[in-house]
């Protein structure tokens, strides 16, 4: 639940007012240790400002210390000032404007607010009587709050909504910015993602598009690539990567995997390689780049371009190299569960190819290389402004989530390490770890798990997934929903055994493919993860060991 | 004017003789914190208590700290006296009501 905080429990904490101060605070305590958002509308400041001042100047008056106006305006702000260090503030909208013909305007406009959250999901936290007889079910007195029982706690998969309120102000300001200049179509937002991401990984051109499928798609397309030609691709990755290639009429053909990533395995690559092969296409799987260098020196062997499917790396690092900028074009997705996502969905295609950057945008906008002169076959396949916006909101702050995420992976793997023997320490805990990437240096699991997008030593994730391999997997899973603790399986089975796709590669073709989707199986991963959540998943995990 | 009184299950008495015109009228109280209680019927974790008591101390702590001299301080302008004028103009015509 969330609680939306009305005046008069403010100006009790404030002035401490007796005797309703107490169970205000312990209201808004237990909310802190339950993880409730706490909100402020933001339309209500001047109330809470002037009706503090008002308190503030009474409370004086009384005591016989008639301190100036001024000073209790001061003082005021100052005791504003700190109650909003924790709390959200709740943007006022135009819908809450025309309250006129209410009998009071401002509550109205708060229980206007309240109905924009899905029901049950808010109150009002309030000692306002009228309010809470008129409004039963969407407002709440502290003293009821407070003997309200422990709300069941649920653990998130992915947590956007803590995210969300640490960009909440930049976020609304992008998208009202968008919403009053009114470019939904390649607007000036979408030009400055563009700008700022190809400068983010060095390359010299960012095409924003539709989505990370789309990015794909667009990028076989400007390569040219049809009908007879095949591309190599991995078979343990979401179907978008081969779906695309069938798309454009060409086949895709499934190399498999590297046990210690899940990434296309580079030593594999060669073997499959045809007459017919016009283009190879890794993808690097959890937030873990893959051997880009060995792949990019077999296809420049062959003369062929490499796309590097980077929906999930984007921020990782390879050689020092930023992913989506370690092959000819690399594609990125901005879903939403993506490190770096939108609120919808979006993508990007990074290349330092000039003619390809230019055919993937004109694709983009249906092959149209000036207005209604349509030089290629292209499709519709831009970003939204509003999205771009959003990315633009959360783009400064990726490099501390993407630290945040290292460091909660670190945590996870702290934690499911094998407990060191009192005399031999564990070798690679000895070891000096590469300064590019400590987290590559850690004690090997306990048996029964085996982490598999650990980094290698040349490489950095930002673990868009954390994925162990387990043993008897649906009744884990089970033991694990059951405590409350989602989990996700990346990806339950390789695309060369999916219906769809079955006739183009024998299904034992892949074996480690095949093993892997058996077996892995991805905890709650996301930057605001808190410590005392994973010890609650590891203990669940770790329960029968 | 300031009295001292003396609580007394329920009653205040006034340790001085005091005579007052009116038989019902409204005073104020300082009564001091640490005789407080804090209803612990709400079955609180006692950490979450000491949070709350930490929480009205910390306010209190801003609300009495010192404040900068007068002739540091803005003066109200015309337009913020107005706002206060207003609000108080406000609050008479909702009967004062519990904000």
């Amino acid at each position: 639940m969330n609680l939306l905080i009305d005046v008069n429990v403010v100006i009790d904490i404030c002035t401490q007012r007796k005797p309703h101060a107490e169970p205000s605070a312990i209201a808004l305590e237990i909310a802190k240790l339950n993880h409730v958002r706490l909100w402020l509308y933001a339309g209500s400041t001047q109330t809470l400002e002037y009706n503090l001042y008002r308190h503030l100047r009474q409370e004086n008056l009384e005591a016989g210390r008639p301190l100036s106006n001024a000073a209790v305006l001061a003082n005021a702000r100052r005791l504003l000032s700190e109650f909003v260090t924790d709390k959200q503030w709740l943007a006022a909208l135009a819908a809450e404007g025309p309250v006129f013909d209410t009998q009071d305007p401002e509550d109205a406009q708060l229980i206007r607010a309240i109905e924009r959250f899905p029901l049950g999901h808010i109150r009002l936290l309030t000692r306002d009587e009228r309010l809470l007889t008129e409004y039963p079910d969407q407002t709440i007195s502290p003293d009821a709050y407070c003997k309200l029982g422990q709300p069941d706690q649920r653990l998130d998969f992915i947590d956007l909504k803590t995210q969300q309120d640490a960009i909440r102000p930049a976020l609304e300001q992008q998208i009202h910015r968008v919403l009053h200049h009114g470019q939904y179509i390649l607007g000036p937002e979408v030009r400055e993602l563009e700008a700022r991401l190809a400068a983010y990984t060095g390359a010299r051109h960012c095409i924003t598009v539709a989505s990370g499928t789309e990015a794909l798609l667009i990028s076989l397309m400007a390569l040219g690539i049809g009908p007879g030609d095949e591309v190599i691709t991995t078979p343990f990755t979401f179907v978008a990567t081969a779906e695309v290639i069938v798309l454009v009429g060409a086949t895709p053909v499934f190399v498999d995997i590297e046990p210690e990533t899940c990434n296309l395995d580079a030593r594999l690559i060669e073997a499959k390689l045809s007459p017919r092969t016009k283009a190879i296409l890794p993808v690097s799987l959890y937030g873990q780049p893959a051997d880009m260098d060995a792949i990019n020196a077999i296809a420049a062997r062959h003369g062929l371009p490499v796309i590097e499917d980077a929906a999930q790396s984007f921020g990782a690092t390879y050689k020092g190299r930023q992913s989506g900028n370690l092959s000819t074009l690399g594609c990125t997705s901005f879903f939403p569960s993506k490190p770096l996502g939108c609120y919808g969905d979006g993508g990007a295609i990074f290349t330092s190819d000039d003619a390809l950057a230019q055919a993937c945008r004109e694709i983009r906008v249906h092959g149209q290389s000036q207005r209604y002169v349509h030089t290629r076959i292209g499709v519709g396949g831009r970003m939204d402004t509003l999205q771009c916006a959003i990315v633009l909101a959360k783009l400064d702050r990726f490099d501390q989530e993407i630290a945040q995420r290292q460091a909660v992976a670190r945590r996870y793997h702290a934690l499911l390490a094998q407990p060191e023997g009192p005399r031999a320490k564990t070798p690679s805990r000895q070891a000096d770890p590469p300064p590019q990437n400590p987290l590559c240096a850690f004690a090997p699991l306990r048996e029964t798990f085996q982490l598999l997008p650990w980094p290698q030593a040349d490489r950095t994730s930002v673990f868009a997934q954390y994925t162990l391999r387990v043993p008897d997997r649906d009744a884990l899973q089970a033991r694990l929903q059951a405590a409350g603790i989602p989990t996700a399986v990346h990806y339950p089975v390789p695309l060369n055994e999916q219906p769809a796709y079955a006739h183009l590669c024998c299904p034992n073709c892949t074996p480690m493919a095949r093993q892997m989707a058996r077996e892995v199986m991805s905890l709650p991963m996301h930057p605001n993860l808190r410590a005392a959540d994973q010890d609650c998943i590891v203990a669940a995990l770790t329960a029968d060991i | 004017m300031q009295v001292e009184a003396i609580y007394d299950h329920g009653k205040l008495e006034f340790i001085a003789p005091v005579r007052l015109k009116a038989e019902r009228l409204k005073v104020v109280v300082t009564v001091p914190d640490n005789e407080i209680e804090i209803d612990t019927a709400y079955n609180i974790p006692p950490a979450v208590l000491d949070r709350a008591k930490a929480l009205l101390a910390r306010m209190a702590d801003i609300k009495n700290a010192p404040l900068p001299p007068d002739d540091d301080l803005p003066e109200l302008t015309a337009k913020q006296r107005e706002r206060i004028e207003a609000l108080s103009l406000r609050d008479e015509i909702k009967g004062l009501r519990s904000s």
